[in-house]
């Protein structure tokens, strides 16, 4: 690889700004600065240009920012913790949980679906929670692979327990949900931007305070254990950090497969590091950029016809886990 | 400097007693038995992950099993049989880790912490290694790295886990001299299990034989027994328990 290590975090943050600019102006190559400024700063509710992008736009964008920075930070912290380069939110079911809560609180009504936070809170609960599980079992199970096919198991679980709600629910219900279920950077409101902003910055503030264990852990548990780190302490914060990035993505964005996935393995194979200062600030970059990346593919075929966000994250994300299959088992 | 009072080894029922034994600084002891009697567990009761079912062990005035996780990091310092590396680990970072009972809790390392983590990889001559990826290096280079990370943590006593395991005959030979000139040179304590018992007997000071019949510990001097002494007393013949697999 021609990469230098230096000159990565310029390239990435240029090719950020430059998709970001892309993706605000609604894919089209034809920027205009002004109108972007102007909805910011100079907003008119009679303006349409300024309806479009305050509402529209600058939301869909710092989702899928947001989104993919998280779920890949999720990714790597799933796959540090249980040093396994094929672990990650959706693959550990972890996804799945936060789907199951959603589906209880969506289709069944009996919650405060309505309420923003709500569904958020249903979310993370989800993930926390089948987090937990995998966390139970990966004690017992010691291989990397039944680890990842107990993490199915959950999925498919889940995904039987959605299948029953959705048999004994409403037309309306069912509309909502499915939707949701294809995943999607578009649900986002400008007013809801601070919410968001502010759980994803708890986030990434709380890893600062992982930073010692998550490097020490891939030598391994015990080894960690006996350099005076309280494991099993740290096990659960990073459990708990994990869900908090992958259930606040899945409360906004439905379930979105493979980036936590594929993106950490990716940022690995850049860097050539295991410091994960630098993997965690790759992992945000990256993680961003492939999002912004599958959104922009979805405008720009939207005039054809409409691809759901899960669609285009497996089609890029499932050749490069095969190839992480084919490179390390 | 470790002190065993009468302490019973074992997880649910005993698998061992130690006697009053005391290990002294400047000195490297061999732990010999046959599979299963309890060298593991011994090790494992040493770095406080197991508790002891009688007795008590004591390093220094401090009893092992009532000081923190952060402090006992700081007395002793633990060997695995093998390292398997990791992609992207630089031996030189491997062996810093060493250091992280002492940084904060950021984990950064200082430039006295690296200055110790340099001065251990001059010692050991293994500076050609220092920036080669941990994944890359033979099975023996590893180890020699692990010992260096132990080192680093600048502990009193140093545990091993049957480090020569999966080695070669040089590369045991180079361990075992290594353990040794460490013991004597940096004034440590160094305590490994192994069945290397050719090689324990020419490089080890002192040899902790468990009794397979008696389950006790006896100390002999490296240089002045014999192999048949030591089979004698930790692997008899005729012993019908010698297939139990290790704990």
């Amino acid at each position: 690889m021609s990469f230098r290590p230096h000159i990565l975090p310029s390239v990435l943050c240029g090719l950020l700004l430059f998709l970001m600019i892309l993706h605000l102006n609604g894919g089209d190559f034809a920027l205009n600065f002004g109108k972007i400024w102007n909805s910011l700063f100079h907003f008119s509710a009679d303006n349409q240009s300024d309806i479009i992008y305050r509402e529209i736009r600058i939301p869909r964008t710092v989702m899928a920012i947001l989104a993919g920075a998280s779920l890949s930070i999720a990714g790597l912290l799933m796959q540090t913790l249980f040093n396994n380069p094929l672990a990650g939110p959706s693959v550990l079911g972890i996804t799945s949980g936060s789907s199951l809560f959603v589906a209880v609180t969506v289709l069944t009504g009996i919650s405060f679906f309505n309420s923003e936070w709500g569904m958020v809170t249903a979310s993370l609960v989800g993930a926390v929670v089948f987090s937990l599980v995998i966390l139970g079992f990966s004690l017992f199970v010691k291989s990397h692979i039944s680890l990842l096919l107990i993490g199915m198991m959950l999925g498919s679980f889940s995904g039987a327990l959605i299948q029953v709600l959705q048999t004994s629910s409403q037309a309306s219900q069912l509309k909502v949900f499915t939707l949701w279920g294809f995943g999607s950077v578009q649900h986002l409101s400008f007013a809801q931007i601070p919410t968001v902003m502010s759980v994803f910055l708890v986030g990434v503030f709380s890893l600062g305070f992982l930073l010692k264990p998550l490097n020490l852990l891939v030598i391994g548990e015990k080894s960690t254990q006996l350099l005076g780190i309280k494991t099993t302490t740290f096990r659960i914060w990073i459990i708990v950090v994990t869900s908090l990035f992958t259930g606040l993505v899945t409360a906004y964005c439905g379930p979105i497969s493979f980036i936590g996935l594929a993106v950490p393995n990716m940022v690995r194979l850049l860097y050539k590091t295991q410091n994960h200062f630098k993997l965690l600030l790759g992992c945000a970059f990256v993680g961003a950029i492939t999002l912004l990346f599958c959104d922009l593919l979805i405008l720009w075929i939207e005039p054809w016809f409409n691809l759901p966000l899960n669609g285009i994250t497996a089609l890029f994300g499932a050749p490069v886990v095969i190839w992480i299959i084919l490179k390390k088992f | 400097m470790i002190h065993f009072k009468h302490a019973v080894i074992g997880y649910s029922k005993p698998l061992l007693e130690t006697g009053e034994i005391v290990l002294n600084s400047g000195m490297f002891y061999t732990l010999i038995g046959k599979n299963g009697i309890g060298k593991t567990t011994l090790l494992n009761t040493l770095l406080g992950i197991t508790p002891t079912l009688n007795g008590s062990i004591w390093l220094s005035e401090h009893n092992i099993h009532r000081i923190s996780n952060q402090q006992r990091s700081q007395k002793i310092a633990f060997v695995p049989s093998r390292f398997e590396g990791v992609q992207h680990l630089t031996t030189r970072d491997y062996i810093a880790m060493g250091r992280a009972p002492y940084t904060n809790v950021f984990g950064k390392l200082n430039a006295s912490d690296w200055e110790v983590v340099d001065s251990v990889i001059t010692q050991l001559r293994i500076e050609a290694l220092a920036h080669a990826d941990t994944s890359e290096l033979s099975d023996g280079e590893r180890q020699i790295a692990s010992i260096a990370k132990a080192l680093v943590q600048q502990t009193p006593v140093i545990l091993l886990d049957e480090p020569t395991a999966f080695l070669d005959y040089s590369n045991r030979m180079a361990v075992q001299k290594l353990l040794r000139e460490v013991a004597h040179h940096n004034q440590l304590c160094v305590l490994q299990s192994s069945h290397d018992l050719e090689l324990c007997l020419e490089f080890s000071d002192r040899l902790l034989v468990i009794d397979s019949r008696a389950r006790k510990i006896t100390e002999l001097v490296g240089n002045e027994t014999t192999k048949a002494d030591v089979i004698a007393r930790a692997f008899p013949e005729n012993d019908h328990e010698e297939l139990k697999e290790d704990v």
